[in-house]
C-alpha cells in the first residue's frame, strides 16, 4: 500500500516534475526501508553548500540577507566586483515582513551564515544593543558625503552599527478629477506651504460628497512610521522619553489630540476601517480616494493605474509645527560572520562610494550627495507631476522629517504601539487606549532600564 | 420519494462545494485580469467579481522571474520525500504500538501524544541551531526531516491498525508469517484509508510549511512555493496578481492528487467485516 | 511490490469474514520472504507475552522515536531550561531567575487576555468544526454524480498556502468588499468582520473553518467508507430513519474517527495563529490574541527567548491537560 500510494505520487508528479533521479531510483526498489534509506541519500547527496567559510578576507563568499526586490543590487555586485573579483556576495531575499523576525532569530542562535544584512534603522539601537551588529565606526567617518541625518540615525552610543544606503519621506498626494468635482482647489505644491490636516478633513469630506468613496487614507495605516508625524506636528514628542527614551510618553495632550483626530477620519467615514496596508495604494489607484499620504514610491504604482494626480507637501496640524516620517534601509554587518573584513569592503562601496551608491537599483531616496543629486536629477527630468514630486521631496528632507526614536527599546515600543492604533482606528476611546498602551509600555520597557 | 431525496442530496452537495470554492475562484478569476480590474470590481458584487473581464496571463509569466518554478520543484521534492519517508516511519511505529506486546508500550505511546501537543513553530529557533550544527542548513534534509515523524500520523495509524482483528495475525503468524510479513502483507493492504488520512497529514504539514523553512533554508536554491509566494509582497506594494497564481499554481497539484485518490474513497472497503 | 499489490486488489473479492482462512492463505502464496528465522514465526504466542515482542519492537519504533525526541521533545526539555533563565537582551549570558518567567507571565494581562480568548476561541470553533465536518462527510459519502469533485473542491482550502488564505480574506472582509456586498443582495446591512472586537473572532472562525472543516470532513469520510452496509439495512428493516440510523449505526461505527479528529482537531487549533497572525496581530483590543500568537510574538518579534519558552511549556501543559481529559470520556478501549 504504501508503495501503490508512493507511486500514484510518483507517476502524477514527481516523473514529470523532477530533475533528480536518486529519488524515483528509491521507489521503485520496493521496500519501506530501502525506499527511506534511498532517499535520505537523494536529498542528503543535493545539500550542497553551507554558507560561512574561512576567515580570508581577500577570498571570500558573502552571505547578503535582505528584502529587496529582486535585481536591486545585481549592478552594485557587479560593480563590486570589478574592483574585487575574489569577493563572492550571494543574496538571500526573505519576504519583506519577514526580515527582521528571521534576521533576528538566527542572530540569536548565532548563526555564522549571515555575513551582512539589511537593518530596518528604527530597529538599529535594540539590533545594536543585543550584540547582533558589528561597530562600523571607521566607515562613518569616510562618509563625508553621507546625509548626517541618515548617519547619526544609525548610531547608537557613539558608534556607528551600520550604514545607511537610503532615506524616505512622506507626502500628499491628491486625485486631482475628484478634487475638481468637489470644487476644491488642488493643494500648493510648494515645498513651503503645506495644508493642514484639518483643512484635508474638510477637502475629503467635500470630495465625498460629491462622489468620492473616501476622503484620505494613510498608506501604512495603523503603523508607528505613518503615524508619528501626527503627535510630533502638535509638539507630542515621539512617544518616549527619558534616558534613553526608555519611558513612555503618549498620555500628553497633543498624542492624545492628535489620536483622537485619527480616530475621527474613520469614525466619521473619511478614511475606510479594515483596508490592509497593502491595499491604500491600489485603492488611491483606482479613483476611489481624494487624498492619500504616502512615500514617492507609491508614485509608480499610481503612474500605471492612470490616475491623474498631484502631490503636495505632508500637511500639518493648524498651529503645529511640520513633520513627516524619514529613514529607510542600513547595512549592517553579523558578529557572528566569519568575513567581518569583506562584508566592510562591500558595504563601503554601496554607501561610501559616489558609483557604488549610485548603482543601487530602488525607488528610494539615497542618502549619498551625488546619489542623492541624480536621482532628484532623474525625477526633474520627467517633467510633470515627477518635477513636482522632487521639489517635494527635496524639501520634506531638508524641513520637515522626524526620525523614529533611536534607542534599545523600539521594538517593544512599536509592538505595542502599532496594536494601539489599531485599536483606535477601530473605535476604541483614544485617551484611554493610549492610557493602557502607556501601562503596557511600562512592562515591556522595564527590561532594558536594568542594565 | 428517494429520487427526489437523491436530487436534494446532489444539489445540497454543489451549494456546499459551491461555498468553499467561491473564494477560491476568485482567486483564480484575480490571477487571470490586472489588478486593478481585481479591486474595481469588489463592490459592487456582480458577475464581474467572479469572471475576469480583461484576460491576461502576465501573472503568471511573472511568476517565471521569481524563480517559482524552482521553489515549486523544492516543495514538490520536500512533500513526496516527506511523505515516503513518514509514512513508513509512522506506519511502523503504529504497527508496535498497535499489536506488538512489549514494556513501556505505554508509556513510548504517552511520548508520541505528547509530540504532537508541541507547537513546532515554538520550538523552532532552538531547533535550527541543532539542525546548523549537524550542517543541515540549506538543505533538502534540513527541510524534510521535521516532518517526518508526526505523531497525529502515528496515533491515527495505530487506531486504525488497533481495530484489525488480532485474529487475523494468530492465523498468519501459525502459517508461518513473521511479523514484518503480517505488517507488510495484512496490515498495510487493509488501511488505505488510514494511510491516505496520514499522508494527507503529512503533506498538510510540510504543504504549509513556511517559518520553518525561512529559518533553515534561507537559500533561493531551496526556496520552498509559500515562501517564494511571499515575496511578491515588498516594500512598497503586493502584487495580488502574482501572489494568486502562485497560490493557484500550488494548489493545483494538491488538487490532482486528491481527484487520483478519490478513486481510493468510493472504492470502498466497506463490507469487510475487519472492522468487527 | 508485487506482492502487496495484488494483494490489493484482490482484497475486495476476498473472504470478509473476521479471521477467514482466505488473507493468510494467500498471504503464504505470497511466499515467505519476509518472515523471520525459522521457527520464530511459529512460537506460540502465550509464551512471548512476559517478554514482549521487545528486539522487533525496537526496530519498528526507533525511528519515530528518534524523530519525536530529536525533534520535538527535546527542544521543548531546552524551552523549559531557557524558561528558568532570562536573557531580555539576547546574546549576553544567561541569568538563572527560576520561575520568574512564569510569575512574570501570569501577572500580563496580555498572557491572562490570551488564556482567555484561546478558551473562548476553543469552545466554540471545535464543536462547530467538528459537527460540520461530521455533517459534510455524510453528505459526501453518498454515491451520486460529481462527489468526488465536489469533496476535493471542500478540501482543497488546506493545499493554499495560509499567507494567502489570509489575503483571500482580508479583501473578502474589507468594509467595500465581497461578503458585504453579498450580504446588501439580500438587504442586510454591512459587517465589520476583523475590525469590530464583537466580531472577529468569529470572522477568524470562519477562516479556519473554511481552510479545515473539509480536511477534517476528509478524516470522517474514510471511515465512514467501512461501515458495513449491511448494517444499515439491517436498522431499516427495523424500522429505524435516517436520524436514528445515523446516531444509532454511523456515529457508534465512526467513533474511532470522531475520536482522532475530537483530538486533533483541538489540537490543531489551540496551536493554530498564522491567520491571527496575518489578519488581526491579536486585535482589535486583544481579542482575537490566542495564545500562540502571544508567544509567537514574545519569540520572533519581541526576542524575548524566556518569556517565549515559559509560554511555550503553558501550552503545552494546556494541551495536555485536554488530550487527558478527552482520552478519558473517550474511554481508553478504543483511543488510548
Amino acid at each position: 500500500m504504501v508503495i501503490s500510494a508512493a507511486g500514484g505520487i510518483r507517476k502524477g508528479a514527481i516523473r514529470r516534475h523532477a530533475r533528480g533521479g536518486a529519488l524515483r531510483r528509491g521507489v521503485s526498489l520496493g521496500l519501506v526501508t530501502a525506499v527511506a534509506g534511498a532517499a535520505l541519500v537523494a536529498c542528503g547527496g543535493e545539500s550542497g553548500d553551507t554558507g560561512g567559510g574561512a576567515g580570508d578576507s581577500s577570498k571570500a563568499t558573502l552571505t547578503f540577507v535582505n528584502a529587496q526586490d529582486p535585481g536591486t543590487f545585481d549592478k552594485v555586485i557587479a560593480g563590486f566586483n570589478k574592483e574585487n573579483p575574489d569577493i563572492t556576495i550571494k543574496q538571500q531575499v526573505v519576504p519583506f515582513d519577514d526580515l527582521n523576525t528571521t534576521v533576528q532569530s538566527r542572530l540569536q542562535s548565532k548563526d555564522p551564515g549571515i555575513d551582512l544584512y539589511d537593518v530596518d534603522e528604527p530597529r538599529l539601537a535594540s539590533f545594536a544593543s543585543r550584540g547582533y551588529l558589528v561597530d562600523l565606526s571607521d566607515l562613518g567617518e569616510q562618509a563625508s558625503a553621507v546625509d548626517p541625518t541618515a548617519l547619526e540615525a544609525t548610531q547608537y552610543d557613539g558608534k556607528q552599527y551600520a550604514m545607511p544606503r537610503w532615506t524616505s519621506t512622506q507626502l500628499l498626494y491628491y486625485n486631482k478629477a475628484l478634487l475638481k468635482k468637489a470644487n476644491v482647489p488642488a493643494p500648493s505644491s510648494d515645498p513651503g506651504s503645506p495644508m493642514t490636516w484639518e483643512e484635508v478633513t474638510a477637502a475629503g469630506k467635500k470630495a465625498q460628497a460629491a462622489g468620492a468613496k473616501w476622503g484620505l487614507t494613510f498608506d501604512q495605516v495603523d503603523r508607528y512610521y505613518q503615524l508619528q508625524p501626527l503627535p510630533e506636528s502638535l509638539g507630542g514628542g515621539p512617544g518616549l522619553k527619558g534616558d534613553g527614551l526608555l519611558e513612555p510618553d503618549v498620555t500628553n495632550d497633543a498624542w492624545v489630540k492628535a489620536m483622537t483626530w485619527y480616530a475621527s477620519t474613520f469614525e466619521s467615514g473619511l478614511s475606510p476601517r479594515g483596508i490592509a496596508p497593502e491595499q491604500t495604494g491600489p485603492l488611491f489607484g483606482q479613483g476611489s480616494t481624494a487624498f492619500f499620504a504616502g512615500g514617492p514610491w507609491n508614485a509608480g504604482a499610481f503612474d500605471e493605474a492612470k490616475v491623474d494626480y498631484g502631490v503636495a507637501p505632508y500637511p500639518m496640524f493648524e498651529g503645529g509645527k511640520r513633520a513627516s516620517s524619514t529613514g529607510s534601509w542600513a547595512t549592517g554587518v553579523s558578529p557572528f560572520s566569519k568575513n567581518q573584513d569583506a562584508a566592510k569592503k562591500f558595504i563601503a562601496y554601496m554607501t561610501t562610494n559616489p558609483t557604488g551608491a549610485w548603482e543601487v537599483e530602488s525607488t528610494n531616496i539615497p542618502v549619498h550627495e551625488d546619489a542623492f543629486a541624480k536621482y532628484l536629477a532623474r525625477m526633474e527630468g520627467k517633467g510633470g507631476v515627477s518635477t513636482q514630486l522632487a521639489e517635494v521631496v527635496k524639501g520634506e528632507l531638508s524641513t520637515s522629517a522626524v526620525s523614529r526614536p533611536t534607542t534599545a527599546g523600539f521594538v517593544d515600543f512599536e509592538t505595542v504601539m502599532n496594536k494601539a492604533f489599531a485599536d483606535i482606528r477601530n473605535g476604541s476611546d483614544p485617551a484611554e487606549r493610549l492610557q493602557a498602551a502607556s501601562t503596557e509600555l511600562e512592562s515591556v520597557l522595564k527590561k532594558y532600564q536594568q542594565g | 420519494m428517494s429520487r427526489l431525496r437523491g436530487s436534494l442530496t446532489v444539489v445540497l452537495g454543489a451549494l456546499v462545494a459551491l461555498v468553499f470554492v467561491l473564494p477560491l475562484w476568485w482567486t483564480v478569476a484575480s490571477a487571470l485580469r490586472p489588478q486593478a480590474e481585481t479591486f474595481s470590481t469588489l463592490s459592487p458584487v456582480s458577475v464581474w467579481t467572479l469572471i475576469p473581464r480583461e484576460l491576461t496571463f502576465s501573472n503568471f509569466t511573472k511568476l517565471g522571474v521569481g524563480d517559482f518554478d524552482l521553489a515549486m520543484l523544492n516543495s514538490l521534492v520536500v512533500t513526496v520525500a516527506t511523505l515516503i519517508l513518514g509514512l513508513a516511519i509512522c506506519a511502523t511505529a503504529a504497527f508496535a504500538l498497535a499489536v506488538l506486546d512489549f514494556p513501556g508500550r505505554t508509556a513510548i505511546f504517552a511520548l508520541m501524544v505528547v509530540s504532537f501537543l508541541i507547537p513546532f513553530d515554538a520550538i523552532a529557533i532552538p531547533l535550527t541551531s541543532i539542525f546548523r550544527e549537524a550542517g543541515l542548513q540549506n538543505s533538502y534534509l534540513g527541510l524534510i526531516l521535521p516532518g517526518v515523524g508526526n505523531g497525529f500520523a502515528v496515533f491515527l495509524l495505530r487506531g486504525f491498525f488497533k481495530g484489525i482483528p488480532e485474529d487475523l495475525h494468530e492465523a498468519a503468524r501459525l502459517d508461518g508469517l513473521g511479523w514484518w510479513g503480517i505488517f507488510w502483507r495484512i496490515y498495510l493492504p487493509l488501511s488505505r484509508p488510514a494511510l491516505i488520512g496520514a499522508g494527507l497529514i503529512l503533506f498538510v504539514f510540510q504543504w504549509q510549511a513556511y517559518l520553518w523553512p525561512l529559518l533553515i533554508a534561507p537559500d533561493a536554491s531551496k526556496r520552498v512555493a509559500p515562501v517564494a509566494i511571499a515575496q511578491f509582497a515588498s516594500e512598497h506594494g503586493v502584487d495580488f496578481g502574482a501572489i494568486f497564481a502562485g497560490a493557484v499554481v500550488t494548489a493545483l497539484i494538491p488538487l490532482l492528487v486528491l481527484l487520483f485518490f478519490q478513486r481510493y474513497f468510493t472504492q470502498s472497503v466497506a463490507g469487510t467485516g475487519v472492522k468487527g | 511490490m508485487s506482492g502487496s499489490s495484488s494483494a490489493a486488489t484482490a482484497h475486495p473479492d476476498a473472504d470478509r469474514r473476521p479471521g477467514g482462512p482466505a488473507r493468510p492463505a494467500r498471504a503464504r502464496g505470497g511466499g515467505n520472504r519476509d518472515s523471520g528465522p525459522g521457527g520464530r514465526g511459529r512460537r506460540p504466542r502465550a509464551g512471548r507475552r512476559r517478554y514482549g515482542d521487545l528486539p522487533l519492537a525496537i526496530t519498528f519504533l526507533a525511528p519515530a522515536l528518534l524523530a519525536a525526541v530529536v525533534l520535538r521533545v527535546w527542544p521543548t526539555l531546552r524551552a523549559g531550561w531557557d524558561s528558568l533563565h532570562s536573557t531580555p537582551l539576547g546574546v549576553e549570558a544567561t541569568t538563572w531567575v527560576g520561575l520568574e518567567q512564569f510569575r512574570t507571565l501570569f501577572a500580563d494581562p496580555g498572557f491572562l487576555n490570551s488564556l482567555k480568548v484561546t478558551a473562548i476561541f476553543g469552545l466554540i470553533v471545535n464543536p462547530l468544526q467538528i459537527a460540520a465536518a461530521l455533517a459534510l462527510a455524510v453528505l459526501f459519502n453518498q454515491s451520486f454524480r460529481g462527489v468526488g469533485l465536489m469533496r476535493t473542491l471542500v478540501i482543497l482550502p488546506v493545499a493554499i498556502p495560509q499567507s494567502v488564505s489570509a489575503v483571500i480574506w482580508a479583501i473578502g472582509f474589507r468594509p467595500d468588499g465581497p461578503l458585504n456586498g453579498a450580504l446588501d443582495l439580500v438587504g442586510l446591512g454591512p459587517l465589520r468582520y476583523l475590525t469590530s472586537p464583537g466580531q472577529a473572532l468569529w470572522s477568524i472562525m470562519l477562516v479556519v473553518s473554511w481552510i479545515g472543516v473539509g480536511y477534517w470532513m476528509m478524516f470522517l469520510v474514510a471511515g465512514l467508507k467501512e461501515i458495513d452496509p449491511n448494517l444499515y439495512e439491517a436498522a431499516a428493516l427495523d424500522g429505524a430513519g435516517s436520524w436514528q440510523r445515523f446516531r444509532f449505526v454511523t456515529v457508534p461505527m465512526l467513533r474511532r474517527q470522531i475520536a482522532f479528529v475530537l483530538v486533533a482537531d483541538t489540537i490543531a487549533n489551540l496551536l493554530l495563529f498564522a491567520p491571527v497572525q496575518i489578519l488581526t496581530k491579536g486585535g482589535p483590543d486583544g481579542r482575537t490574541d490566542v495564545l500562540m500568537n502571544d508567544i509567537f510574538e514574545r519569540a520572533f518579534v519581541q526576542g524575548d527567548v524566556g518569556g517565549a519558552a515559559a509560554g511555550t511549556l503553558v501550552l503545552v501543559a494546556i494541551a495536555l491537560v485536554i488530550v487527558i481529559i478527552q482520552f478519558r470520556m473517550l474511554g481508553r478501549g478504543d483511543t488510548a
